[in-house]
């Protein structure tokens, strides 16, 4: 598994944790009631599940799994992949705050952030969409020529 | 496929045809006007597909094929897996007539059976990140 790979399911399993946890609390409220501002985990509950945990996990697992070139690019140009790591994260937690704060502005710029992540990482993992090749040695722009 | 592997994936894909079944009931409730009273169904639809299918899923997938741990537990601890998948659907059972009863009903005393969910669903999502986190390496 690529490092990119394993920072991506690492992170995606925290914002599980941290998605279960506020979900938790919020199905505690509707029964036995907890404190009036649960309720607002709602938001950043659905933003945390949704794309911290299951987008997060697809996109690190693709990096893994996808056909990969041979050479020391084989992962393709991880400089797009990493930098929609960090970008997704930081949407996230930005628009699962603005969740919280019920800030739209927040929210928006969060949803802006994790458009671009995902805008990084379909130009990261767009050559490796491709059949396996058989070739043993070959560079990354040859197979992409190919 | 491990045992536990083939549990977690079929009883997801029981919960994707319940949670689809009703997702129809819901779009179908106002154009055969049954009872509003089936609208309490929503938030149940909602996380037997994002939990049950979605995330068990991903589960079994991940408990048979993330790297081993090691030679002795290569698939981490097994007791710990199948804790997590008990208490993940006894979770979601207990959610799926709670919910609907404590939105009908507020007063008939059901509330317990929700906070009991929330405590086995908290359970077994922090278990599956127990169990898994070490198998989440490069090699």
């Amino acid at each position: 598994m690529p490092k990119l790979s394993v920072w991506m399911v690492r992170a995606s399993l925290c914002h599980m944790g941290i998605g279960f946890l506020l979900g938790s609390l919020v199905l505690h409220h509707k029964g036995v009631p907890i404190y009036l501002w649960t309720w607002r985990l709602l938001p950043p509950h659905i933003e945390i599940m949704i794309f911290g945990w299951v987008m997060q996990f697809v996109m690190g697992m693709a990096y893994w799994i996808l056909p990969r070139f041979s050479g020391a690019w084989r992962y393709g140009d991880l400089r797009w992949g990493w930098s929609s790591f960090i970008t997704l994260n930081f949407g996230i937690t930005l628009g699962a705050l603005g969740g919280w704060w019920s800030d739209p502005l927040m929210q928006v710029i969060g949803r802006l952030q994790v458009l671009c992540a995902v805008l990084f990482f379909i130009v990261s993992i767009w050559a490796r969409v491709k059949p396996l090749v058989s070739a043993p040695k070959s560079t990354m722009t040859e197979e992409v020529i190919l | 496929m491990p045992k536990l592997s083939r549990w977690f994936i079929k009883t997801a894909l029981l919960y994707f045809a319940i949670g689809l079944l009703m997702g129809s009931i819901l779009l179908l409730q106002p154009l055969l006007g049954w009872s509003p009273k089936l609208l309490s169904l929503r938030p149940v639809y909602l996380h037997f597909l994002f939990i049950g299918w979605v995330t068990q899923l991903i589960m079994g997938v991940g408990y048979w094929m993330f790297p081993k741990q090691s030679k002795d537990k290569p698939r981490g601890n097994e007791w710990l897996g199948w804790a997590v998948f008990i208490l993940l659907n006894l979770g979601m059972v207990l959610r799926a007539f709670g919910e609907p009863l404590v939105m009908l009903a507020p007063d008939a005393g059901m509330g317990w059976t929700l906070a009991a969910a929330s405590t086995f669903l908290l359970l077994a999502g922090w278990g599956f990140i127990i169990n898994t986190w070490g198998r989440i390496k490069e090699r």
